[in-house]
């Protein structure tokens, strides 16, 4: 997941792939792009999957 | 003759020579030749025997293993299922035992019924219909003699064979007029589920060229352009004969259709007298062009097959013009359409007066395919520096959030397809099959193509990707980590909810599918849509499955022996609901919405998947307690407009859902966003509407941090140090702390603005700001000194760390 900024300057680029346009029946062939999307959201993030509570006038986060 | 001929295979017979419509664009009617003034209206029984006599005969002659057939007209319906079936009958005692028999009929179908779709049936004569796309594209030429139109008529018919005669189903045929959006023709055919698309150039010769209404020397190339690039981009979901005879003959397969391509014509045409003629299309160049003078009571077909003007079309690239055999594109062009190539001057040695569009498209093909042959990757999603920028500084406009959005729905596509292809993979075949994962994919997958905004609506919901990482940590091998036991029942539950999320995006798209959901307590969930509450089912097997079939406005939801119908009804927002009969003995429990003037989010209390912000979700709201929320939210939005603006923009552009917590038992407020589900605030229930305010304003804070963390790596992973927070006593990971102290940039602003309002509201907001300004101020040089944030989560940091330095201190100063 390396980002670099690219070298027009106006945009930084991520490394996730667009597939809005791709056909979903393409995509389980895509293999890669599809192995991508499933590791961006599966690392262990233990940290931000316990609750995220905000006692609004007492913000406890 | 017979070795020194090309023989002929396919045998287009004029069954009646009139028709019920008066469509000023056709080539018999309206062009050159008008002949048909003086043929038989239908052809006698005499007349087919002896044409079925002569291509038995022909079929002999040359050992053709099957010879296609083409009832044609006119309007071929015009002849009566009578006298169809017995010309049919005679063609196919003639070649029983000869060769195969492959039989079709061309229409326009407003007669089309159930009457002759039974007798194709039963004959196996399959059907195509001619349609030029949308309603005022159809009505544009395709009219009877007073001017009606016939696109009622023409739809029925292709409906009858699409849902009742699906075998039968050949296809649609299109001919072009550029003054019709083409991709609206496109997606109209498509829409209609043909097998397969022809689109016709209409018939010109040099003499009477094509009308191009302005549109430059290309613009029937322009046209079909712009449908190829949607049908590629689709997937090409269906076949389209042109684009596949160039896509085969770039390959150096054969054409499809005589239209383009060098090989040698097979095609002969027999009118109701029995005369035998050349290309019907010839008709457009000059009145006789396609005779031959020749008769099936008179000639073999071996006679028609040696007339000059037959094998001219049958000498591939040495019949062509010096132009078309030296191009670079012959193999796939072929010169044109034979008729289309006519000049009065020198007859048909030119290249088509459609040259430029031919050349022009088939470069365009070739091109692609080229492309695609590469295996180009997708490309990568971008994000304008300045909206990084904004987002950073802790705001964010509808630009940027809506760049997120769609990163997010990019995102969830890809996760879906890893779901479904680890669940076909892994999951038992048992169960897959019980609940047609695979059919529910293909109707995600077919509404996806076709109507891209009802599927963007289901999978751009907050809750698709709790419920899909749900059924990922849990599928055995694709998680690095042990998947959670919790059965393989509840996986297989969890999976078969596919089907509730592809049954909505068809729901949503008015167009007919069929899905297996699960029930789950005597619930159906439909995402975006409710939750449908049938009673538990007996179950026979060891999950209970409902079937769930849509139409264009029908929801026929089907449990057991029990069936329940709903209409499907399209609100004028856009939205789409359900309204089951009133006697029916369920309960259908609707999303409802949270609107105020440029802004609207669902109340989101229905939701299968939304217990997962850590708090419990409360059940489903009283319409008091909803219209107590909705009171609420307007005033909170109100007052985000008239004080918080900054935060506006994105709140509109982001947010999605509402979901509401049970009331916390504690002497706080509480609400709470879930990493996984983008556009969604979890609340308790609040006493006042700046207190709503601030609580949405803080938890959309992590809704757009955590799309950014989706896109960017803003630190580095493998730090596992915990780091000390201001606002808790436990120490956080490097991740929460940088969303505690994002979303903080916003509580602390709430607090500055706030203090303005003076009074002891005023005064006790000022302390508040003091304090949390300083606590956010602390945080953010926590992060900067902790090592290990990327450049770009120091581009972050720094841009925290400006806004809240541009904040006073203090506000000693205040009166």
């Amino acid at each position: 997941m390396n980002m670099f900024e690219d070298d027009r300057g106006s945009e930084l680029t991520s490394d996730l792939a667009d597939v809005r346009s791709v056909p979903l029946s393409q995509l389980p062939k895509s293999g890669d792009v599809v192995a991508d999307a499933l590791q961006r959201i599966l690392p262990d993030r233990s940290a931000l999957q316990a609750p995220v509570p905000v006692a609004a006038f007492n913000s406890s986060i | 003759v017979s070795q020194s001929v090309v023989p002929f295979q396919q045998f287009v017979l004029k069954v009646h020579s009139r028709c019920d419509l008066a469509c000023d664009h056709c080539y018999i009617y309206f062009g050159h030749d008008q002949g048909w003034h003086d043929r038989p209206v239908v052809m006698t029984m005499e007349t087919a025997a002896s044409v079925a006599q002569r291509i038995a005969e022909h079929a002999k002659t040359h050992g053709l293993q099957q010879v296609h057939v083409v009832l044609h007209g006119g309007e071929p319906l015009l002849a009566g299922v009578d006298r169809l079936r017995g010309i049919t009958e005679v063609l196919q005692a003639q070649l029983d035992g000869v060769c195969g028999l492959d039989l079709r009929i061309h229409t326009n179908g407003v007669r089309l019924d159930d009457a002759f779709c039974q007798m194709f049936a039963e004959t196996g004569i399959r059907v195509g219909i001619s349609l030029d796309g949308y309603r005022a594209a159809n009505d544009l030429h395709r009219r009877y003699a007073n001017g009606r139109s016939s696109f009622d008529q023409v739809i029925r018919a292709v409906r009858l064979l699409s849902d009742r005669y699906r075998d039968l189903y050949l296809g649609l045929l299109c001919t072009i007029d550029l003054r019709n959006d083409p991709v609206a023709v496109h997606e109209a055919l498509v829409a209609l589920d043909p097998p397969r698309i022809d689109y016709l150039l209409p018939h010109a010769t040099w003499d009477e060229p094509p009308p191009r209404h302005g549109n430059g020397p290309t613009a029937y190339a322009d046209w079909l352009i712009a449908i190829f690039d949607r049908w590629t981009r689709d997937g090409k979901p269906v076949d389209v004969r042109l684009f596949d005879s160039v896509i085969s003959t770039s390959n150096g397969g054969d054409s499809l259709t005589e239209a383009i391509g060098l090989q040698p014509s097979n095609l002969v045409v027999i009118e109701t007298d029995g005369s035998y003629e050349q290309a019907d299309s010839l008709k457009a160049s000059f009145e006789g062009a396609q005779a031959t003078d020749s008769s099936v009571f008179l000639d073999c077909l071996d006679v028609v097959a040696s007339h000059p003007g037959i094998k001219a079309r049958q000498s591939g690239l040495k019949g062509l013009c010096q132009t078309c055999r030296s191009c670079s594109v012959v193999s796939s062009c072929g010169g044109g359409l034979y008729a289309h190539r006519y000049q009065s001057s020198n007859g048909f040695a030119n290249p088509s007066v459609y040259c430029a569009d031919l050349m022009k498209l088939i470069k365009h093909i070739r091109q692609d395919v080229k492309t695609a042959d590469a295996t180009v990757p997708p490309a990568l999603h971008a994000l304008p520096r300045a909206d990084f920028d904004s987002l950073a500084a802790g705001y964010g406009g509808s630009t940027a959030v809506g760049q997120l959005r769609e990163t997010q729905y990019s995102l969830i596509r890809g996760v879906l397809a890893a779901l479904v292809g680890r669940a076909l993979g892994s999951a038992g075949a048992a169960s897959v099959a019980r609940l047609r994962l695979g059919d529910s994919w293909d109707l995600l997958s077919r509404v996806d193509q076709m109507r891209p905004g009802a599927a963007h609506a289901v999978l751009s919901h907050p809750y698709i990707r709790v419920w899909a990482l749900s059924c990922l940590e849990r599928i055995p091998g694709c998680l690095e980590r042990t998947p959670a036991d919790s059965g393989a029942e509840s996986l297989t539950a969890d999976l078969g909810y596919l089907g509730a999320v592809a049954i909505v995006a068809s729901i949503r798209a008015g167009l007919e599918g069929s899905a297996e959901v699960p029930v789950r307590a005597g619930t159906i969930g439909l995402p975006t849509l409710g939750r449908l509450e049938i009673g538990e089912l007996e179950l026979e097997l060891e999950i209970a499955v409902a079937t769930i079939e849509t139409s264009v406005d029908k929801v026929c939801v089907r449990a057991g022996q029990q069936q329940w119908e709903a209409e499907r009804v399209s609100r004028s927002d856009g939205s789409v609901d359900l309204v089951f009969s009133a006697a029916a003995e369920i309960r259908w429990l609707p999303v409802r919405t949270l609107t105020a003037p440029g802004i609207s989010v669902t109340f989101e209390d229905t939701d299968v998947y939304r217990d997962c912000h850590g708090w419990p979700a409360a059940p489903r709201a009283s319409q008091e307690e909803f219209a107590g929320w909705s009171e609420n939210f307007a005033a909170a939005w109100d007052l985000i407009l008239a004080d918080f603006s900054d935060y506006a923009p994105g709140l509109a552009a982001g947010l999605k859902a509402v979901m509401p917590l049970a009331p916390s038992s504690a002497d706080s407020d509480i609400s709470s966003t879930a990493r996984n589900a983008f556009g969604a605030v979890a609340v308790a229930p609040v006493a006042d509407p700046a207190t709503l305010a601030l609580l949405l304003i803080h938890e959309f804070q992590h809704v757009k941090l955590g799309a950014m963390l989706d896109l960017f790596e803003l630190y580095d992973k493998d730090d596992i140090r915990l780091f000390r927070a201001p606002w808790r006593k436990d120490k956080r990971p490097l991740e929460g702390l940088l969303q505690g102290t994002y979303a903080h940039v916003a509580v602390a602003d709430f607090w500055r603005i706030r203090q303005q309002v003076g009074g002891q509201t005023g005064d006790a907001a000022a302390s508040r700001y003091v304090h949390w300004r300083e606590q956010t101020a602390s945080a953010i040089e926590e992060l900067a000194d902790c090592g290990s944030l990327t450049p770009l989560g120091i581009r972050l940091n720094d841009a925290m760390r400006e806004t809240v330095s541009s904040w006073p201190s203090s506000l000693a100063d205040r009166p």
